[in-house]
């Protein structure tokens, strides 16, 4: 304890200066998730509130036999198996795409253009993709029965039960497209060129040179995105606001469903809601190993 | 030099003097903070109102704050006050008395308003709405505005049909649906607009206390009598001429106010939106909801409660007694189309009526609208479970009675787990 003392006075400028951040995440993330912990081991119920509503395991017991643990996880993966996979490949054309743009004043547009979508507020864009997607006044309704002249073969985007929760992925990958496409343009900017020089030397395509060079050295890009992307297990405010978890309960994500539970449904209880977060995060902790076991590897670069 | 520092000192005594007087003064001002929902400013004098009640009450600052429609989070800043015995707000809005009141008065973060309420003030008070305002007995927000469910229709629309007037009776209403199909087919207009995923007192429950005296028994809606089953069976009736926008949150009613369909059944202030879209004003009337075996309807008011360690709530009460049954405030709410819940209003200010108000206002009085019971079991029990077996019904998953069924099960346990 004393060595520890010692090295952190010896380095207290440093401290010093990280301190307001250390402050910043002890507050606003250390705590609320310590605090969401100790909750998930109370029957708190916010409208009923009790005095010493400690009640151990209770919540995870109740958790194991909660029928809607497994409808929500496969909504949720059903979202996820959507998402991931056509954000990555999106982000990944734009990335190309823009890359290959000569002039660099029109590629820095085209970024910032791409980029727009990301910083934009989630609910608003929710409620935004709401609107176009309504069946009667939606605008891609509109174009595809009015303007391309199609049938449209469901009864809406947002309420048949088989096109709910692809129309909620396609409005996320628009959004967060923009940032992967930034990401992979950091690696793609970090593959030497005399590789790609080498070999078209050697005579190999374009395709070629995508899936031999391009793809596999962007390896560690795809590995942060899959790490920083786990969030999206949480998937609660697209739902929340486009659909409120239907039609019937297709879009009823593990992420709402604990929301519900905390804020709606009952006498709000919140200490079984916490115990659900908490699984989540256990859920998302093994899955990162997991992800960090098999698909980190060393720098290309060494 | 000594003349400098003479008048120096002067003008600082002056000063001082002039800031102990203003303290005082301020010190004397009774303080009022209402945390008001953000929604209600537009359109509705509350701004105006609070200004000219300080101005004709000078001891007395009235401040009307707002705050996002977050109740989750509003109710949980005031459940923190209340357990240090503070509150920032000394009243709030209960946006629905059956949503708000049921949730703070579980909390216990809202006091009753009886003690401090005038008996002419509440003699005034339209007795459906006194009753909405109650709970255990006791009356727990002054009701602001009033809305209730009616019938909209376009009269072209229906003369189209061969229909002079709309319909009387909820199976004259299916006869309409069915003849309307045929004169708008291949058109891209329906005949019903009914948000019955929307909210259960847009669709359900409107139909369902036109059936029975007892909508609600023991305070939960009635999922499981004759009446139930009369409802769903309409409800399944009407589903095919309906947009497929019914479907999906409150886009039916977009689907009317985009001159898409011909009748719905709504609250009053859609055909002020319908107008604000573009719709013509002359093409559209509002009456009472079709009958079952009774007339009725569902309404809900707005209000204000009195926060627990609020400041002064006779001073609250006596705010809301005189700003809110004021005629500036009575001609902002019909100018939102807002009904209002008191007797005086509908005399105040006669000429401000709209035509299809007294229709309306006549089903307040006469008790055939109802009230929604402050439970607490209609968002916290009820709601999701009536759209999911609701969902069911229209997409033919299962049978009328499996739908009560399912209901009345799932309904039931949630409300046992609550209590």
């Amino acid at each position: 304890m004393n060595t520890l003392f010692r090295r952190i006075w010896k380095e207290r400028s440093g401290y010093a200066f990280i301190a307001p951040l250390l402050g910043y995440i002890g507050m606003f993330i250390f705590l609320p998730v310590v605090y969401t912990i100790v909750l998930s081991f109370t029957r708190h119920e916010f409208l009923r509130p009790t005095k010493d509503a400690l009640v151990g395991l209770v919540n995870y017991v109740e958790w194991f036999h909660d029928p809607a643990i497994w409808e929500t996880f496969k909504n949720t993966l059903y979202f996820l198996a959507m998402y991931i996979p056509a954000h990555v490949l999106y982000g990944l054309i734009l990335a190309l795409l823009t890359n290959s743009i000569v002039n660099r004043r029109v590629a820095t547009l085209y970024r910032s253009l791409l980029y727009i979508p990301v910083v934009l507020p989630l609910p608003i864009v929710a409620y935004a993709w709401k609107w176009m997607y309504d069946p009667t006044i939606g605008v891609f309704t509109h174009i595809i029965e009015d303007i391309l002249g199609l049938s449209f073969p469901f009864k809406g985007w947002l309420i048949d039960k088989r096109l709910a929760m692809p129309s909620i992925a396609i409005m996320s990958v628009w959004q967060y497209s923009g940032w992967i496409m930034m990401l992979f343009l950091v690696g793609l900017n970090n593959i030497p060129n005399q590789l790609y020089e080498a070999a078209r030397i050697d005579g190999s395509s374009a395709w070629k040179s995508f899936c031999r060079i391009t793809l596999p050295l962007l390896k560690p890009t795809f590995f942060v995105i899959v790490i920083m992307r786990l969030a999206v297990l949480g998937i609660t405010v697209q739902p929340l606001i486009m659909t409120e978890g239907g039609p019937g309960r297709a879009t009823m994500t593990y992420g709402l469903h604990a929301y519900y539970l905390a804020f709606r449904w009952g006498n709000w209880r919140m200490g079984y809601a916490s115990a659900w977060y908490v699984m989540l995060a256990l859920f998302a902790t093994v899955l990162g190993v997991m992800a960090w076991k098999f698909l980190r590897e060393e720098s290309v670069y060494d | 030099m000594k003349k400098i520092v003479l008048a120096l000192l002067v003008l600082l005594a002056s000063a001082g003097l002039l800031f102990a007087a203003g303290q005082q003064g301020t010190a004397e001002k009774l303080e009022l903070k209402g945390g008001t929902a953000a929604y209600l400013f537009q359109g509705m004098p509350l701004n105006d109102i609070a200004a000219a009640y300080n101005a004709a009450h000078p001891n007395v600052d009235v401040e009307l704050i707002p705050f996002p429609e977050d109740w989750a989070a509003v109710t949980s800043k005031l459940q923190l006050e209340a357990a240090r015995q503070t509150a920032t707000y000394d009243f709030i809005t209960a946006g629905a008395a059956f949503l708000d009141v049921a949730t703070a008065g579980k909390l216990g973060i809202i006091d009753p308003i009886d003690t401090y309420l005038a008996k002419k003030v509440k003699d005034d008070m339209l007795p459906s709405i006194q009753g909405e305002m109650r709970m255990e007995g006791k009356m727990y927000a002054f009701p602001m505005v009033t809305d209730i469910v009616g019938f909209i229709y376009r009269p072209s629309y229906l003369q189209k049909g061969g229909y002079a007037d709309p319909p009387a009776t909820w199976d004259d209403l299916l006869t309409y649906c069915k003849k309307l199909d045929q004169v708008f087919a291949g058109q891209e207009i329906w005949p019903l607009g009914f948000d019955w995923y929307w909210r259960p007192w847009g669709g359900y429950i409107p139909i369902l206390q036109s059936y029975t005296d007892e909508p609600f028994p023991d305070g939960r809606t009635d999922t499981s009598s004759a009446a139930a089953r009369k409802t769903l069976e309409l409800m399944k009736a009407y589903y095919p001429y309906m947009p497929p926008a019914a479907a999906g949150n409150l886009a039916a009613s977009q689907a009317f106010q985009a001159g898409a369909v011909a009748m719905e059944v709504y609250w009053q202030p859609q055909m002020l939106r319908a107008i604000q879209a573009g719709q013509p004003e002359d093409d559209l009337r509002m009456v009472s909801t079709p009958k079952g075996t009774r007339g009725g309807t569902v309404f809900w008011s707005t209000g204000y409660m009195l926060t627990k360690y609020g400041k002064d709530k006779q001073a609250c009460v006596d705010f809301f007694s005189e700003a809110l049954r004021s005629r500036d405030f009575y001609k902002g709410a019909i100018a939102n189309w807002k009904l209002l819940p008191f007797r005086s209003a509908y005399t105040m200010v006669k000429d401000d009526l709209l035509p299809f108000f007294p229709t309306l206002i006549s089903r307040l009085e006469s008790g055939e609208a109802i009230a929604i019971p402050n439970t607490g079991y209609m968002m916290a029990a009820e709601l999701d479970v009536l759209r999911e077996e609701l969902t069911k019904l229209m997409d033919d998953e299962q049978t009328v009675q499996q739908t009560m069924d399912n209901m009345t099960k799932r309904i039931g346990e949630k409300i046992a787990a609550m209590e």
